[in-house]
């Protein structure tokens, strides 16, 4: 009897101690995820620009320091306003920061209005999460134009970058690139420098192959403190012609569903559906067993 | 010899003491952690975890291919052992059945939790090629899954109908054995059913369990990957999981025998004849392992001597050894000697087959992807190598957390083993069957 007294007293002590043990544990829990929720985080925020053809963006990227790393701001919800000489504000309309923390507003149609040079500001005006933030963007214009000059058997890239009053811009650093799948390959040299005339020559010393010969080349000014990053494209048909050997139209392994093989098609779903045939069967006899109940014990 | 009753009352299931309870606790918390975790995942997105550009399968992946193997048990005791005229196998019967469900349930879910985003897996059934071995697989687990839980299910009627009368006295639990013994009472109709789906059932699961892991094979062997693009792999999958499904029969059968004190069902003549059973399938599985290492190595293509050398010395050496000795050779040789098949020392050594099992997967997935034919210019160094995420590891202990606990349940509400079965083996008459032929 005292032996029964003690196993339960100990059991009873061992249920304490896990009782208590899960409390404390989901104390600590629910104080940290608390705590989570209502820390509010310092987004650390920069405003670029990026040009492309008529494309002109106005991007954003945003992090803030958790307790060891940086991360992305996710979520952070950004106004992106155009200021005027007067201080004065034009909202241009909102974005939201991606899990890359990043995050980009169409602002071709300020373009259109010809000045000089342009002035934004992106702010977030603070929320649960995020503490109020800004940044601002002042922003000369500048145009890149490119093109491919055939010079005997060889080719050339030209490029010329101008202001707004269409005058060179000399000494700038630009980048020549032959456009691929998974990143840019450098053509000749890292960086050129504008000449006087603000141009640069690249002569294209190896032609690559290409999808018909099609190459396309582009030139980047990239991250300048006054003119952002402005890319231009140029579209040749110069480089070695690949054959195209898709098998696009053909019934193969490798085609969309739609062309699958004709024996992929039939023969698994002959499969298939003798297999789950005779598994319904057998969920049916599950049933027939249920209503078999009270039969004779011996054969009719 | 034991009556019907002490037969039942060896048999039926018990409820949990003291450890039971602690033990349930233990999977539960490991489960919610598990939860957390993978809703961190579902909110932040696979970014949490370990895995990058190289390294796109990672633990996750070697969890489901191991989930699947030790899956395959089912078929080897339940069928393949039954068919063979094997009657030792009888009392293991049910514990294979239910290490199957257990494992393939947790199998499919993790596929889930691989996915980065999904609330698109209906995409697969839209857009899903029937070219593609991903398709199979789903198709495969799915039917696999379907059989396994028949082949669960029909076995247990005659013994629901048993404990439900057994537990005659509380009525709310005999009447929901009687509700699951689907009205079962024997009769010659019933009986005939019964019959005739367990054959067809265990000649099925045959060619299902070689296909599900065939498949799962293919995931991998239908790629060009150094490590990977091999013709042995179906075949080499296979004998693996019947080592890792064998394994967790043995350590599962132990914990029972110990726990549900039942020395008189599963004996030492049990243990050993599995231990023997675990020789043979490791031995097979070593010829395998030595054809998918060796000729890549007499070849040694430029990728494939990387990949195998970051096997033999490199990166990955450490567990690659571990695993090939202490995971195979090691066990195999140990139970070559009969004291080692022992009940207990054979558990160890099931314990460490199936750890060694688990890490053999991870072996098999990951260091391939960490040798692409394609390498990226400029990538980050951390993406060079794999290294799961705490978050990452938390999923997949909750994962395998949860294929215990519904062996738990399942051990706690169904008979570990067979009693009709057992009853009828020994030649124990069932007392409603007695009284029958005397009134007749």
């Amino acid at each position: 009897m005292n032996q029964e007294i003690q196993k339960e007293m100990k059991q009873n002590r061992i249920r304490n101690s896990i009782s208590q043990l899960l409390c404390i544990l989901f104390i600590v829990f629910t104080n940290s995820l608390l705590q989570a929720q209502t820390k509010q985080q310092k987004a650390r925020l920069s405003v670029s620009y990026y040009k492309e053809g008529n494309l002109n963006l106005l991007k954003a990227s945003a992090i803030y320091k958790d307790e060891t790393q940086f991360k992305p701001a996710q979520g952070l919800n950004l106004n992106a306003y155009q200021v005027f000489e007067n201080d004065s504000l034009v909202l241009l309309g909102t974005m939201m920061v991606n899990a890359e923390g990043t995050a980009q507003i169409d602002v071709s149609k300020v373009f259109e209005n010809d000045l000089l040079q342009y002035d934004f500001e992106v702010e977030h005006v603070g929320s649960e999460k995020y503490k109020k933030v800004s940044g601002d963007l002042s922003l000369k214009v500048a145009h890149l134009a490119s093109e491919l000059k055939p010079v005997d058997e060889n080719y050339f890239i030209e490029a010329k970058l101008t202001d707004a009053n269409n005058e060179p811009i000399p000494d700038t650093e630009l980048k020549v690139k032959l456009q691929r799948f998974f990143s840019p390959l450098t053509v000749g040299t890292e960086l050129y420098f504008t000449d006087e005339n603000g141009t640069i020559n690249v002569p294209i010393t190896t032609i690559m192959p290409g999808m018909e010969g099609k190459l396309n080349y582009e030139v980047i000014l990239q991250d300048s403190d006054d003119y952002g990053t402005i890319k231009s494209v140029i579209q040749t048909t110069i480089g070695k012609p690949i054959k195209d050997l898709s098998t696009f139209d053909q019934r193969t392994m490798w085609s969309p569903p739609r062309k699958a093989p004709w024996v992929v098609l039939i023969v698994p779903n002959i499969l298939i559906f003798a297999v789950w045939l005779t598994l319904i069967i057998l969920v049916i006899n599950l049933f027939r067993i249920s209503k078999h109940k009270n039969k004779s014990y011996e054969k009719h | 010899m034991k009556n019907f009753e002490q037969l039942t009352d060896d048999l039926a299931p018990k409820k949990f003491g003291l450890y039971g309870k602690l033990w349930v606790g233990f999977l539960v918390i490991i489960i919610l952690g598990g939860v957390y975790a993978y809703y961190q995942q579902f909110t932040k997105g696979l970014a949490i975890t370990g895995m990058r550009d190289y390294a796109l399968w990672g633990i996750y992946i070697s969890n489901f291919v191991f989930f699947v193997a030790i899956s395959l048990v089912g078929s080897l005791i339940t069928a393949i052992l039954r068919l063979s005229g094997v009657t030792w196998a009888t009392p293991l019967t049910r514990i294979a059945e239910i290490i199957a469900v257990a494992a393939i349930i947790m199998g499919g879910l993790t596929i889930i939790i691989d996915m980065g985003r999904p609330d698109r897996i209906y995409n697969l059934f839209l857009h899903g090629r029937l070219q593609s071995p991903i398709v199979w697989d789903v198709i495969v687990v799915t039917t696999y899954l379907t059989i396994s839980i028949l082949l669960l299910v029909f076995p247990l009627l005659p013994d629901f109908h048993i404990l439900s009368k057994k537990f005659k006295n509380n009525k709310k639990l005999s009447n929901i054995y009687s509700k699951l013994s689907l009205n079962w009472d024997g009769n010659f109709y019933q009986r005939r059913i019964y019959n005739w789906s367990i054959r067809t059932l265990s000649v099925l699961i045959i060619p299902v369990a070689f296909a599900i892991h065939t498949v799962t094979a293919w995931l991998f062997a239908a790629t060009y990957r150094p490590g990977w693009d091999s013709s042995n792999f179906g075949p080499y999958f296979i004998a693996g999981a019947f080592v890792a499904g064998a394994g967790g029969v043995i350590c599962v059968m132990y914990l029972l025998r110990k726990f549900r004190h039942l020395e008189d069902y599963i004996t030492d003549y049990h243990f050993d004849k599995m231990g023997k059973l675990l020789v043979l399938l490791i031995l097979v599985y070593i010829y395998f392992n030595i054809n998918e290492y060796l000729v890549p190595l007499l070849k040694n293509t430029e990728k494939e001597a990387e990949h195998l050398k970051s096997l033999f010395v490199g990166e990955q050496s450490f567990l690659f050894w571990t695993v090939i000795f202490g995971g195979l050779v090691l066990p195999a040789t140990a139970l070559l000697f009969k004291r080692m098949r022992k009940p207990f020392p054979l558990f160890i050594i099931g314990l460490i087959v199936v750890i060694g099992a688990w890490w053999k997967r991870f072996i098999i997935v990951t260091p391939t992807l960490l040798h692409p034919f394609l390498p990226i210019q400029g990538v980050p160094e951390s993406w060079r190598h794999y290294t799961p995420t705490h978050l990452e590891w938390l999923v997949t202990w909750g994962t395998l957390a949860g294929a215990m606990l519904i062996v738990t349940i399942l051990v706690r509400y169904v008979p570990v083993i067979p009693i009709h079965e057992t009853a009828e083996e020994r030649g124990i008459v069932e007392p409603r069957n007695t009284e029958r032929n005397e009134a007749k």
